[in-house]
Protein backbone atom coordinates (compact mmCIF):
# COMPACT_ATOMS: atom_id res chain seq x y z
CA UNK A 1 0.00 0.00 0.00
CA UNK A 2 1.51 3.76 -0.51
CA UNK A 3 2.57 5.09 2.12
CA UNK A 4 1.09 8.20 3.38
CA UNK A 5 -2.11 7.59 1.11
CA UNK A 6 -5.45 8.36 2.34
CA UNK A 7 -6.56 4.94 4.12
CA UNK A 8 -10.67 4.07 3.62
CA UNK A 9 -12.16 1.40 4.73
CA UNK A 10 -14.38 -0.80 2.59
CA UNK A 11 -15.74 -3.99 3.64
CA UNK A 12 -15.93 -6.01 1.02
CA UNK A 13 -18.08 -8.47 1.03
CA UNK A 14 -15.76 -11.45 -0.35
CA UNK A 15 -13.60 -11.88 -3.18
CA UNK A 16 -14.72 -13.55 -6.32
CA UNK A 17 -15.62 -17.54 -5.68
CA UNK A 18 -18.79 -18.35 -6.31
CA UNK A 19 -18.57 -21.82 -7.69
CA UNK A 20 -19.23 -23.74 -3.93
CA UNK A 21 -21.94 -23.33 -2.22
CA UNK A 22 -24.37 -25.75 -0.87
CA UNK A 23 -27.81 -26.05 1.01
CA UNK A 24 -28.92 -28.52 2.51
CA UNK A 25 -33.22 -29.00 2.89
CA UNK A 26 -34.64 -31.57 5.54
CA UNK A 27 -38.44 -32.44 5.57
CA UNK A 28 -39.53 -34.21 8.68
CA UNK A 29 -42.28 -34.94 11.28
CA UNK A 30 -42.47 -36.84 14.28
CA UNK A 31 -42.46 -40.04 12.26
CA UNK A 32 -39.38 -39.77 10.88
CA UNK A 33 -37.26 -37.94 8.03
CA UNK A 34 -39.68 -37.18 4.68
CA UNK A 35 -37.12 -35.11 2.44
CA UNK A 36 -33.53 -34.75 2.38
CA UNK A 37 -31.93 -32.62 -0.51
CA UNK A 38 -28.35 -32.17 -0.73
CA UNK A 39 -28.81 -29.05 -2.90
CA UNK A 40 -24.79 -27.89 -4.58
CA UNK A 41 -24.25 -25.16 -6.98
CA UNK A 42 -21.53 -26.75 -8.44
CA UNK A 43 -21.31 -27.46 -12.89
CA UNK A 44 -17.93 -28.61 -13.28
CA UNK A 45 -19.51 -30.03 -16.53
CA UNK A 46 -19.21 -26.85 -18.60
CA UNK A 47 -15.87 -28.56 -19.09
CA UNK A 48 -17.08 -30.61 -21.50
CA UNK A 49 -18.04 -27.93 -23.52
CA UNK A 50 -15.09 -26.34 -23.31
CA UNK A 51 -13.05 -29.46 -24.87
CA UNK A 52 -15.24 -29.72 -27.76
CA UNK A 53 -13.03 -28.77 -31.04
CA UNK A 54 -10.02 -28.88 -28.87
CA UNK A 55 -6.99 -30.86 -29.69
CA UNK A 56 -6.67 -34.19 -27.69
CA UNK A 57 -2.88 -33.11 -26.21
CA UNK A 58 -4.66 -30.09 -24.53
CA UNK A 59 -7.95 -32.29 -22.89
CA UNK A 60 -5.05 -32.90 -19.72
CA UNK A 61 -4.08 -29.00 -19.08
CA UNK A 62 -8.03 -28.08 -19.66
CA UNK A 63 -9.74 -30.52 -17.51
CA UNK A 64 -6.91 -29.95 -14.75
CA UNK A 65 -8.82 -26.81 -14.46
CA UNK A 66 -12.31 -28.41 -13.09
CA UNK A 67 -10.27 -29.03 -9.42
CA UNK A 68 -7.88 -26.72 -7.37
CA UNK A 69 -7.08 -29.54 -5.16
CA UNK A 70 -6.81 -32.84 -7.29
CA UNK A 71 -5.95 -31.65 -11.44
CA UNK A 72 -3.62 -34.44 -11.04
CA UNK A 73 -6.91 -36.86 -10.92
CA UNK A 74 -8.02 -34.81 -13.79
CA UNK A 75 -5.09 -34.82 -16.03
CA UNK A 76 -4.79 -38.43 -15.37
CA UNK A 77 -8.28 -39.57 -16.19
CA UNK A 78 -7.89 -37.69 -19.74
CA UNK A 79 -4.95 -38.90 -20.53
CA UNK A 80 -5.14 -42.56 -20.08
CA UNK A 81 -8.33 -41.76 -22.01
CA UNK A 82 -6.83 -40.24 -25.08
CA UNK A 83 -4.22 -42.97 -24.85
CA UNK A 84 -6.97 -45.43 -25.15
CA UNK A 85 -8.33 -44.01 -28.35
CA UNK A 86 -4.98 -43.66 -29.67
CA UNK A 87 -4.07 -47.07 -28.93
CA UNK A 88 -0.79 -46.09 -26.78
CA UNK A 89 0.53 -48.30 -24.08
CA UNK A 90 3.13 -46.66 -21.58
CA UNK A 91 5.99 -48.36 -20.40
CA UNK A 92 6.42 -49.82 -16.65
CA UNK A 93 8.81 -46.42 -16.09
CA UNK A 94 6.19 -43.98 -17.31
CA UNK A 95 3.48 -45.76 -15.49
CA UNK A 96 5.56 -45.76 -12.22
CA UNK A 97 5.99 -42.14 -12.60
CA UNK A 98 2.46 -41.68 -12.96
CA UNK A 99 1.75 -43.03 -9.76
CA UNK A 100 4.07 -41.03 -8.02
CA UNK A 101 2.91 -37.94 -8.99
CA UNK A 102 -0.76 -39.29 -8.18
CA UNK A 103 0.91 -39.82 -4.59
CA UNK A 104 2.14 -36.24 -4.54
CA UNK A 105 -1.83 -35.05 -5.14
CA UNK A 106 -3.28 -37.85 -2.66
CA UNK A 107 -1.21 -36.12 -0.28
CA UNK A 108 -2.00 -32.67 -0.85
CA UNK A 109 -5.90 -33.37 -0.92
CA UNK A 110 -6.25 -35.80 1.53
CA UNK A 111 -3.83 -33.69 4.28
CA UNK A 112 -5.58 -31.01 3.40
CA UNK A 113 -8.82 -32.45 3.86
CA UNK A 114 -7.98 -34.56 7.24
CA UNK A 115 -6.19 -31.59 9.16
CA UNK A 116 -7.86 -28.60 7.65
CA UNK A 117 -11.32 -29.37 6.91
CA UNK A 118 -12.79 -32.74 8.89
CA UNK A 119 -10.48 -32.78 11.95
CA UNK A 120 -11.88 -29.44 12.97
CA UNK A 121 -15.59 -31.53 13.26
CA UNK A 122 -14.26 -33.96 15.56
CA UNK A 123 -12.55 -32.06 18.30
CA UNK A 124 -15.46 -29.70 18.37
CA UNK A 125 -14.44 -26.26 16.32
CA UNK A 126 -15.82 -24.62 13.58
CA UNK A 127 -13.15 -24.04 11.75
CA UNK A 128 -9.43 -25.10 11.10
CA UNK A 129 -8.27 -21.84 12.33
CA UNK A 130 -10.26 -22.10 15.60
CA UNK A 131 -8.48 -25.92 15.90
CA UNK A 132 -5.29 -24.25 15.48
CA UNK A 133 -5.50 -22.14 18.43
CA UNK A 134 -5.80 -24.91 20.75
CA UNK A 135 -3.67 -27.45 18.84
CA UNK A 136 -1.56 -26.05 16.56
CA UNK A 137 1.53 -28.92 16.38
CA UNK A 138 -1.96 -31.06 14.51
CA UNK A 139 -2.10 -28.26 11.63
CA UNK A 140 1.13 -28.00 11.31
CA UNK A 141 2.04 -31.26 11.22
CA UNK A 142 -0.60 -31.55 8.61
CA UNK A 143 0.70 -28.88 6.34
CA UNK A 144 4.42 -30.75 6.92
CA UNK A 145 2.96 -33.67 6.03
CA UNK A 146 1.46 -31.21 2.88
CA UNK A 147 4.65 -30.13 1.93
CA UNK A 148 5.89 -32.76 0.96
CA UNK A 149 3.18 -34.12 -1.36
CA UNK A 150 3.38 -30.05 -3.09
CA UNK A 151 7.57 -31.34 -2.90
CA UNK A 152 6.68 -34.50 -5.12
CA UNK A 153 4.04 -32.74 -7.46
CA UNK A 154 6.02 -29.84 -7.95
CA UNK A 155 8.81 -32.28 -9.38
CA UNK A 156 7.12 -34.28 -11.11
CA UNK A 157 4.47 -31.98 -12.69
CA UNK A 158 6.28 -28.84 -13.10
CA UNK A 159 4.29 -26.53 -10.03
CA UNK A 160 2.12 -28.66 -6.92
CA UNK A 161 -1.35 -26.98 -8.28
CA UNK A 162 -2.54 -27.34 -12.22
CA UNK A 163 1.02 -29.59 -13.13
CA UNK A 164 2.21 -28.59 -16.88
CA UNK A 165 3.87 -31.76 -17.19
CA UNK A 166 2.07 -34.70 -17.63
CA UNK A 167 0.83 -35.20 -21.29
CA UNK A 168 -0.48 -37.75 -23.18
CA UNK A 169 1.98 -40.49 -24.02
CA UNK A 170 4.12 -39.62 -20.60
CA UNK A 171 5.69 -36.73 -19.45
CA UNK A 172 7.28 -33.57 -21.26
CA UNK A 173 10.52 -33.98 -19.03
CA UNK A 174 11.28 -36.48 -16.51
CA UNK A 175 13.41 -36.34 -13.85
CA UNK A 176 16.65 -37.61 -13.52
CA UNK A 177 17.77 -39.89 -10.60
CA UNK A 178 19.20 -37.71 -8.39
CA UNK A 179 16.63 -35.02 -8.68
CA UNK A 180 13.96 -38.12 -6.72
CA UNK A 181 16.58 -39.46 -4.88
CA UNK A 182 17.24 -35.79 -3.45
CA UNK A 183 13.16 -35.65 -2.16
CA UNK A 184 14.26 -39.11 0.09
CA UNK A 185 14.82 -37.62 3.42
CA UNK A 186 11.96 -34.89 2.94
CA UNK A 187 9.44 -38.27 2.25
CA UNK A 188 11.51 -40.39 4.81
CA UNK A 189 10.06 -37.47 7.25
CA UNK A 190 6.83 -37.02 6.53
CA UNK A 191 6.18 -40.59 6.26
CA UNK A 192 6.86 -40.82 9.78
CA UNK A 193 4.92 -37.80 10.83
CA UNK A 194 2.22 -39.66 8.42
CA UNK A 195 2.31 -42.82 10.59
CA UNK A 196 1.83 -40.40 14.06
CA UNK A 197 -1.12 -39.14 11.94
CA UNK A 198 -2.83 -42.16 11.38
CA UNK A 199 -2.67 -42.72 15.28
CA UNK A 200 -4.07 -39.45 15.44
CA UNK A 201 -6.86 -39.71 13.60
CA UNK A 202 -7.59 -43.19 14.62
CA UNK A 203 -7.73 -41.58 18.55
CA UNK A 204 -10.58 -39.52 17.62
CA UNK A 205 -14.41 -39.62 18.71
CA UNK A 206 -16.23 -40.80 16.00
CA UNK A 207 -20.21 -40.86 15.69
CA UNK A 208 -21.58 -44.35 15.59
CA UNK A 209 -23.04 -45.09 12.72
CA UNK A 210 -23.21 -48.04 10.26
CA UNK A 211 -26.00 -48.78 7.94
CA UNK A 212 -28.83 -51.92 8.57
CA UNK A 213 -28.36 -54.80 7.35
CA UNK A 214 -31.03 -54.55 4.60
CA UNK A 215 -29.02 -50.85 3.42
CA UNK A 216 -25.77 -51.74 2.70
CA UNK A 217 -23.29 -49.61 1.10
CA UNK A 218 -21.99 -50.38 -2.61
CA UNK A 219 -18.57 -49.60 -2.82
CA UNK A 220 -16.86 -48.96 -6.02
CA UNK A 221 -13.51 -48.52 -6.80
CA UNK A 222 -10.72 -49.44 -9.30
CA UNK A 223 -8.65 -53.06 -9.06
CA UNK A 224 -6.06 -54.62 -9.46
CA UNK A 225 -4.08 -57.49 -9.41
CA UNK A 226 -0.73 -55.94 -8.31
CA UNK A 227 -1.31 -52.06 -7.26
CA UNK A 228 -3.68 -50.11 -4.44
CA UNK A 229 -5.57 -49.12 -7.65
CA UNK A 230 -4.53 -45.30 -8.43
CA UNK A 231 -3.61 -45.08 -12.47
CA UNK A 232 -5.43 -48.16 -13.98
CA UNK A 233 -7.18 -51.41 -13.07
CA UNK A 234 -11.20 -53.19 -13.49
CA UNK A 235 -14.19 -51.22 -11.71
CA UNK A 236 -15.46 -53.72 -9.05
CA UNK A 237 -17.63 -53.42 -6.14
CA UNK A 238 -18.59 -54.94 -2.75
CA UNK A 239 -22.06 -56.58 -4.51
CA UNK A 240 -19.79 -58.42 -7.11
CA UNK A 241 -19.71 -55.78 -9.56
CA UNK A 242 -16.25 -56.66 -11.87
CA UNK A 243 -16.14 -54.66 -15.70
CA UNK A 244 -13.57 -53.51 -18.00
CA UNK A 245 -13.52 -49.52 -17.53
CA UNK A 246 -14.52 -49.31 -20.97
CA UNK A 247 -18.38 -50.45 -19.70
CA UNK A 248 -18.64 -48.23 -17.11
CA UNK A 249 -21.36 -46.45 -18.95
CA UNK A 250 -23.21 -49.67 -19.37
CA UNK A 251 -23.58 -50.23 -15.29
CA UNK A 252 -23.83 -46.79 -14.17
CA UNK A 253 -26.44 -43.79 -15.24
CA UNK A 254 -26.30 -39.88 -14.14
CA UNK A 255 -29.39 -38.53 -13.84
CA UNK A 256 -30.36 -34.87 -13.47
CA UNK A 257 -31.89 -33.85 -10.49
CA UNK A 258 -34.06 -30.53 -9.95
CA UNK A 259 -32.71 -29.17 -6.93
CA UNK A 260 -28.74 -29.67 -7.53
CA UNK A 261 -26.55 -28.79 -10.43
CA UNK A 262 -24.33 -31.72 -10.09
CA UNK A 263 -25.90 -34.63 -11.44
CA UNK A 264 -26.59 -37.73 -9.67
CA UNK A 265 -25.34 -41.54 -10.35
CA UNK A 266 -26.61 -45.04 -9.74
CA UNK A 267 -25.20 -48.32 -10.53
CA UNK A 268 -28.08 -49.37 -12.51
CA UNK A 269 -30.62 -52.11 -11.19
CA UNK A 270 -28.66 -51.05 -7.77
CA UNK A 271 -29.12 -47.29 -6.67
CA UNK A 272 -27.37 -45.50 -4.87
CA UNK A 273 -22.76 -46.33 -4.16
CA UNK A 274 -19.68 -44.88 -2.67
CA UNK A 275 -16.94 -44.36 -4.54
CA UNK A 276 -13.45 -42.78 -2.34
CA UNK A 277 -10.94 -43.65 -0.03
CA UNK A 278 -13.43 -46.37 2.13
CA UNK A 279 -14.50 -48.20 -0.69
CA UNK A 280 -10.61 -48.21 -2.30
CA UNK A 281 -9.48 -49.32 1.45
CA UNK A 282 -12.25 -52.11 1.57
CA UNK A 283 -12.11 -53.36 -2.27
CA UNK A 284 -8.21 -53.16 -2.12
CA UNK A 285 -6.99 -53.58 1.72
CA UNK A 286 -4.72 -56.47 0.54
CA UNK A 287 -2.80 -54.32 -2.11
CA UNK A 288 -1.47 -51.72 0.43
CA UNK A 289 1.80 -51.73 1.95
CA UNK A 290 2.83 -54.24 4.55
CA UNK A 291 3.57 -51.26 6.74
CA UNK A 292 0.03 -49.35 5.79
CA UNK A 293 -1.22 -52.84 7.29
CA UNK A 294 0.65 -53.09 10.17
CA UNK A 295 -0.22 -49.45 11.12
CA UNK A 296 -3.60 -50.09 10.91
CA UNK A 297 -3.37 -52.76 13.18
CA UNK A 298 -1.47 -51.32 15.65
CA UNK A 299 -4.14 -48.27 15.55
CA UNK A 300 -6.73 -50.91 16.03
CA UNK A 301 -8.45 -49.84 12.91
CA UNK A 302 -9.70 -53.25 10.79
CA UNK A 303 -9.81 -53.83 7.37
CA UNK A 304 -13.11 -53.17 6.38
CA UNK A 305 -14.56 -49.72 7.27
CA UNK A 306 -18.09 -49.01 7.32
CA UNK A 307 -18.73 -46.03 9.86
CA UNK A 308 -18.23 -43.28 6.99
CA UNK A 309 -16.97 -40.87 9.99
CA UNK A 310 -13.71 -42.84 9.85
CA UNK A 311 -13.01 -42.65 6.25
CA UNK A 312 -10.91 -39.41 8.14
CA UNK A 313 -8.69 -42.57 8.78
CA UNK A 314 -8.85 -44.32 6.02
CA UNK A 315 -7.41 -41.08 4.50
CA UNK A 316 -4.31 -40.62 7.21
CA UNK A 317 -3.95 -44.59 6.01
CA UNK A 318 -3.79 -43.69 2.06
CA UNK A 319 -1.60 -40.58 2.77
CA UNK A 320 0.43 -43.37 4.58
CA UNK A 321 0.68 -45.43 1.68
CA UNK A 322 1.26 -43.03 -0.84
CA UNK A 323 4.09 -42.19 0.81
CA UNK A 324 5.24 -45.47 1.39
CA UNK A 325 4.81 -46.23 -2.28
CA UNK A 326 6.50 -43.07 -3.66
CA UNK A 327 9.61 -44.20 -2.12
CA UNK A 328 9.14 -47.66 -3.53
CA UNK A 329 8.75 -46.48 -6.89
CA UNK A 330 12.12 -43.13 -6.08
CA UNK A 331 14.26 -46.31 -4.54
CA UNK A 332 13.48 -48.64 -8.20
CA UNK A 333 13.25 -45.66 -10.88
CA UNK A 334 15.33 -45.95 -13.96
CA UNK A 335 14.56 -43.00 -16.13
CA UNK A 336 12.75 -43.97 -18.83
CA UNK A 337 14.81 -43.19 -22.65
CA UNK A 338 11.98 -40.85 -23.70
CA UNK A 339 10.08 -38.98 -21.71
CA UNK A 340 7.01 -39.59 -23.89
CA UNK A 341 5.79 -41.64 -26.80
CA UNK A 342 4.66 -40.25 -29.82
CA UNK A 343 1.26 -40.12 -31.49
CA UNK A 344 -0.52 -40.42 -34.57
CA UNK A 345 -3.82 -38.73 -34.85
CA UNK A 346 -6.74 -40.90 -35.07
CA UNK A 347 -10.63 -40.95 -35.31
CA UNK A 348 -11.65 -42.92 -32.54
CA UNK A 349 -13.43 -43.08 -29.11
CA UNK A 350 -11.04 -43.18 -25.69
CA UNK A 351 -12.76 -43.92 -21.79
CA UNK A 352 -10.44 -43.91 -18.42
CA UNK A 353 -11.27 -44.50 -15.00
CA UNK A 354 -8.69 -43.46 -12.39
CA UNK A 355 -8.61 -43.03 -8.96
CA UNK A 356 -8.78 -39.34 -7.38
CA UNK A 357 -8.69 -38.69 -3.46
CA UNK A 358 -12.61 -38.58 -3.48
CA UNK A 359 -12.98 -41.46 -5.48
CA UNK A 360 -13.43 -42.76 -8.87
CA UNK A 361 -12.85 -40.29 -12.24
CA UNK A 362 -14.35 -41.72 -15.07
CA UNK A 363 -13.60 -39.75 -18.84
CA UNK A 364 -14.71 -40.14 -22.22
CA UNK A 365 -13.89 -38.75 -25.44
CA UNK A 366 -14.65 -38.82 -28.69
CA UNK A 367 -11.90 -38.01 -31.59
CA UNK A 368 -11.97 -36.81 -35.21
CA UNK A 369 -9.38 -37.79 -37.70
CA UNK A 370 -6.96 -35.11 -36.64
CA UNK A 371 -7.32 -35.68 -33.08
CA UNK A 372 -9.62 -32.91 -32.35
CA UNK A 373 -11.48 -33.76 -29.59
CA UNK A 374 -15.62 -34.26 -31.06
CA UNK A 375 -16.84 -35.04 -27.71
CA UNK A 376 -16.49 -35.94 -23.56
CA UNK A 377 -18.24 -37.11 -20.84
CA UNK A 378 -16.90 -36.45 -17.71
CA UNK A 379 -18.09 -38.28 -13.99
CA UNK A 380 -16.44 -36.76 -11.00
CA UNK A 381 -16.57 -38.26 -7.69
CA UNK A 382 -18.93 -35.69 -6.13
CA UNK A 383 -22.03 -36.45 -8.45
CA UNK A 384 -21.01 -40.34 -7.56
CA UNK A 385 -21.50 -40.12 -4.20
CA UNK A 386 -24.55 -37.71 -4.23
CA UNK A 387 -27.16 -40.10 -3.40
CA UNK A 388 -25.17 -41.97 -0.76
CA UNK A 389 -24.76 -38.93 1.15
CA UNK A 390 -28.12 -38.56 0.92
CA UNK A 391 -29.01 -41.79 2.11
CA UNK A 392 -26.72 -41.61 4.73
CA UNK A 393 -28.25 -38.22 6.00
CA UNK A 394 -31.55 -39.44 5.93
CA UNK A 395 -30.55 -42.71 7.66
CA UNK A 396 -28.82 -41.09 10.31
CA UNK A 397 -30.94 -38.03 10.85
CA UNK A 398 -33.79 -39.96 13.08
CA UNK A 399 -30.69 -40.14 15.46
CA UNK A 400 -29.94 -36.79 15.39
CA UNK A 401 -33.62 -34.99 15.74
CA UNK A 402 -33.69 -34.63 19.35
CA UNK A 403 -30.13 -31.89 19.00
CA UNK A 404 -30.68 -28.43 19.10
CA UNK A 405 -30.82 -27.17 15.58
CA UNK A 406 -27.32 -25.53 15.82
CA UNK A 407 -25.68 -28.98 16.85
CA UNK A 408 -28.14 -30.40 13.92
CA UNK A 409 -26.64 -28.31 11.49
CA UNK A 410 -22.84 -29.01 12.70
CA UNK A 411 -23.73 -33.33 12.79
CA UNK A 412 -25.28 -32.96 9.38
CA UNK A 413 -22.20 -31.09 7.82
CA UNK A 414 -19.52 -33.39 9.53
CA UNK A 415 -21.60 -36.54 7.63
CA UNK A 416 -21.49 -34.60 4.23
CA UNK A 417 -18.02 -33.68 4.63
CA UNK A 418 -17.18 -37.54 5.75
CA UNK A 419 -16.69 -37.32 1.90
CA UNK A 420 -14.97 -34.51 0.78
CA UNK A 421 -17.06 -33.83 -1.33
CA UNK A 422 -16.29 -30.54 -4.32
CA UNK A 423 -17.82 -28.14 -2.65
CA UNK A 424 -17.98 -25.32 -0.59
CA UNK A 425 -16.26 -26.92 2.58
CA UNK A 426 -15.82 -23.80 4.10
CA UNK A 427 -17.15 -23.24 8.02
CA UNK A 428 -21.19 -22.46 6.96
CA UNK A 429 -21.25 -24.04 4.03
CA UNK A 430 -24.36 -25.50 4.56
CA UNK A 431 -27.83 -23.56 5.30
CA UNK A 432 -29.89 -26.15 6.96
CA UNK A 433 -34.03 -25.99 6.82
CA UNK A 434 -35.85 -27.70 8.57
CA UNK A 435 -39.06 -27.70 7.59
CA UNK A 436 -41.59 -29.76 10.31
CA UNK A 437 -44.51 -30.96 8.64
CA UNK A 438 -47.14 -29.28 10.56
CA UNK A 439 -45.47 -25.87 10.22
CA UNK A 440 -45.50 -26.56 6.10
CA UNK B 1 15.99 -14.49 7.30
CA UNK B 2 13.17 -12.55 4.97
CA UNK B 3 13.32 -13.26 1.37
CA UNK B 4 14.04 -9.71 -0.43
CA UNK B 5 12.14 -10.43 -3.53
CA UNK B 6 9.05 -9.27 -4.04
CA UNK B 7 6.32 -11.86 -4.59
CA UNK B 8 3.41 -11.38 -6.71
CA UNK B 9 0.82 -14.06 -6.43
CA UNK B 10 -2.64 -14.48 -7.56
CA UNK B 11 -5.99 -16.02 -6.83
CA UNK B 12 -8.86 -17.19 -9.34
CA UNK B 13 -9.75 -19.57 -11.78
CA UNK B 14 -8.75 -19.02 -15.59
CA UNK B 15 -11.95 -20.77 -16.96
CA UNK B 16 -14.56 -18.49 -14.64
CA UNK B 17 -14.87 -14.70 -16.85
CA UNK B 18 -14.10 -11.78 -14.60
CA UNK B 19 -12.38 -14.31 -12.10
CA UNK B 20 -9.59 -14.97 -14.01
CA UNK B 21 -8.45 -11.63 -13.53
CA UNK B 22 -6.10 -12.31 -11.24
CA UNK B 23 -3.80 -14.73 -13.47
CA UNK B 24 -4.59 -12.40 -16.24
CA UNK B 25 -2.62 -9.77 -14.47
CA UNK B 26 0.25 -11.79 -13.54
CA UNK B 27 0.50 -12.92 -16.94
CA UNK B 28 0.60 -9.40 -17.96
CA UNK B 29 3.36 -8.24 -15.37
CA UNK B 30 5.34 -11.28 -15.85
CA UNK B 31 5.59 -10.16 -19.30
CA UNK B 32 6.87 -6.53 -18.01
CA UNK B 33 8.66 -7.27 -15.11
CA UNK B 34 9.37 -11.01 -15.57
CA UNK B 35 13.29 -11.06 -13.51
CA UNK B 36 11.95 -8.86 -11.34
CA UNK B 37 9.83 -10.73 -8.95
CA UNK B 38 8.83 -14.23 -8.35
CA UNK B 39 5.40 -15.31 -9.30
CA UNK B 40 2.59 -17.73 -8.05
CA UNK B 41 -0.77 -18.44 -9.24
CA UNK B 42 -2.70 -19.92 -6.44
CA UNK B 43 -5.96 -21.68 -8.30
CA UNK B 44 -7.97 -23.17 -5.23
CA UNK B 45 -6.01 -24.47 -1.92
CA UNK B 46 -5.06 -21.43 -0.02
CA UNK B 47 -3.16 -22.96 2.07
CA UNK B 48 -0.26 -22.79 -0.52
CA UNK B 49 0.02 -19.43 0.27
CA UNK B 50 1.65 -20.10 3.76
CA UNK B 51 3.95 -21.97 2.43
CA UNK B 52 5.42 -19.13 0.04
CA UNK B 53 4.59 -16.10 1.48
CA UNK B 54 6.00 -16.34 4.75
CA UNK B 55 8.03 -13.32 5.69
CA UNK B 56 7.98 -11.85 2.14
CA UNK B 57 6.72 -8.37 0.31
CA UNK B 58 3.91 -9.66 -1.00
CA UNK B 59 1.17 -8.49 -3.99
CA UNK B 60 -1.61 -10.23 -3.69
CA UNK B 61 -4.10 -9.77 -7.06
CA UNK B 62 -7.95 -11.03 -7.30
CA UNK B 63 -11.36 -10.63 -8.58
CA UNK B 64 -13.77 -9.21 -6.09
CA UNK B 65 -17.29 -9.81 -6.10
CA UNK B 66 -18.99 -6.61 -4.28
CA UNK B 67 -22.29 -5.86 -5.46
CA UNK B 68 -23.11 -2.25 -5.06
CA UNK B 69 -19.78 -1.50 -6.51
CA UNK B 70 -18.78 -0.38 -10.09
CA UNK B 71 -17.64 -3.30 -12.40
CA UNK B 72 -14.35 -2.75 -12.79
CA UNK B 73 -13.15 -0.23 -9.78
CA UNK B 74 -10.12 -1.42 -7.76
CA UNK B 75 -9.83 -1.86 -3.51
CA UNK B 76 -6.51 -1.55 -2.59
CA UNK B 77 -6.16 -2.61 0.82
CA UNK B 78 -3.56 -3.61 3.45
CA UNK B 79 -4.14 -7.58 3.73
CA UNK B 80 -2.13 -7.39 7.05
CA UNK B 81 -4.01 -4.56 8.52
CA UNK B 82 -7.72 -4.77 6.80
CA UNK B 83 -8.82 -7.62 6.57
CA UNK B 84 -11.88 -7.63 5.07
CA UNK B 85 -14.98 -9.94 5.03
CA UNK B 86 -14.46 -12.69 2.59
CA UNK B 87 -16.32 -15.56 1.48
CA UNK B 88 -14.59 -18.73 0.91
CA UNK B 89 -11.88 -18.87 -1.75
CA UNK B 90 -12.04 -22.86 -2.43
CA UNK B 91 -14.46 -25.44 -2.58
CA UNK B 92 -12.54 -27.65 -0.42
CA UNK B 93 -9.89 -25.86 1.21
CA UNK B 94 -9.79 -22.51 4.05
CA UNK B 95 -10.49 -19.03 2.68
CA UNK B 96 -7.73 -16.00 2.83
CA UNK B 97 -9.08 -14.49 5.99
CA UNK B 98 -8.50 -17.70 7.21
CA UNK B 99 -4.71 -18.31 5.74
CA UNK B 100 -4.01 -15.00 7.29
CA UNK B 101 -5.55 -15.85 10.84
CA UNK B 102 -3.24 -19.26 10.81
CA UNK B 103 -0.48 -17.68 8.95
CA UNK B 104 -0.33 -15.23 12.60
CA UNK B 105 -1.08 -18.52 14.53
CA UNK B 106 2.03 -20.81 12.74
CA UNK B 107 4.20 -17.47 12.19
CA UNK B 108 3.92 -17.93 8.91
CA UNK B 109 2.67 -14.63 8.01
CA UNK B 110 4.17 -12.03 4.76
CA UNK B 111 6.10 -9.20 5.87
CA UNK B 112 3.66 -7.01 4.23
CA UNK B 113 0.56 -8.02 2.23
CA UNK B 114 -0.82 -5.69 -0.95
CA UNK B 115 -4.28 -6.87 -2.13
CA UNK B 116 -5.23 -5.36 -5.12
CA UNK B 117 -9.01 -6.37 -5.71
CA UNK B 118 -10.55 -6.07 -9.18
CA UNK B 119 -14.61 -5.85 -9.16
CA UNK B 120 -16.31 -8.27 -11.30
CA UNK B 121 -19.47 -8.95 -12.67
CA UNK B 122 -19.80 -12.32 -14.57
CA UNK B 123 -18.22 -15.06 -12.77
CA UNK B 124 -19.92 -18.09 -15.28
CA UNK B 125 -17.45 -20.21 -17.37
CA UNK B 126 -16.04 -18.68 -19.84
CA UNK B 127 -12.42 -16.82 -20.91
CA UNK B 128 -13.38 -13.19 -21.45
CA UNK B 129 -13.32 -10.22 -19.17
CA UNK B 130 -15.59 -7.96 -18.92
CA UNK B 131 -14.39 -4.65 -20.83
CA UNK B 132 -13.95 -2.61 -17.32
CA UNK B 133 -12.06 -5.44 -15.61
CA UNK B 134 -10.03 -5.30 -18.82
CA UNK B 135 -9.29 -1.68 -18.17
CA UNK B 136 -8.46 -1.98 -14.36
CA UNK B 137 -6.37 -5.09 -15.09
CA UNK B 138 -4.04 -2.32 -17.58
CA UNK B 139 -4.32 0.21 -14.89
CA UNK B 140 -2.56 -2.48 -11.98
CA UNK B 141 -0.43 -4.02 -14.35
CA UNK B 142 1.12 -0.18 -15.29
CA UNK B 143 1.16 0.54 -11.44
CA UNK B 144 2.89 -1.91 -10.21
CA UNK B 145 5.43 -2.47 -12.92
CA UNK B 146 6.22 1.44 -12.60
CA UNK B 147 7.18 0.74 -9.06
CA UNK B 148 8.95 -2.47 -9.39
CA UNK B 149 10.70 -0.63 -12.41
CA UNK B 150 11.48 2.01 -10.49
CA UNK B 151 12.35 0.09 -7.49
CA UNK B 152 9.99 0.99 -4.67
CA UNK B 153 8.83 -2.29 -3.81
CA UNK B 154 8.09 -1.45 -0.68
CA UNK B 155 5.14 1.18 -2.06
CA UNK B 156 3.49 -1.10 -4.06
Amino acid sequence: MTKGSKSKTIKVDYLARVEGEGALYIRYDDSGVREVQLKIFEPPRFFEAFLRGRDYLEAPDITARICGICPVAYQMSALHAMEDALGLAPNPALHALRRLVYCGEWIESHTLHVFLLHAPDFLGYPSAVAMAADHRQIVQMGLQIKRAGNALVRLLGGREVHPINVRVGGFYRIPRVAELHALRDELLRARDLAMDAVNWAASLPFPHFERPAGAPYEFVALTHPHEYPMNTGRIASSLGLDIAVQDYEQHFRETHVGYTNALHSEHIGYGPYMVGPMARYNLNYDRLSPLVREVASDAGFAPFCANPFQSIVVRSLEVLYAFDEALRIIDQYQQPETPYLEAEPRAGCGCAATEAPRGLLYHRYGLDQNGKITDANIVPPTSQNQKTIEADLRLMLPGFLHLPEERLRRQCEQAVRNYDPCISCSTHFLQLHLQRESDA
Amino acid sequence: MPDSRLLIASLGHRFRSDDGVGPHILQLLWRRIGARADWYENTGDITGLLEVWQNRTVVLIDALHAPGRATGSVCRLDGLQNQPSLAAVSTHGIDLPQALELGALLNALPRSLAIYGICGENFSPGLSLSAAVQTAAQQIVAEIAARVISGCQADV
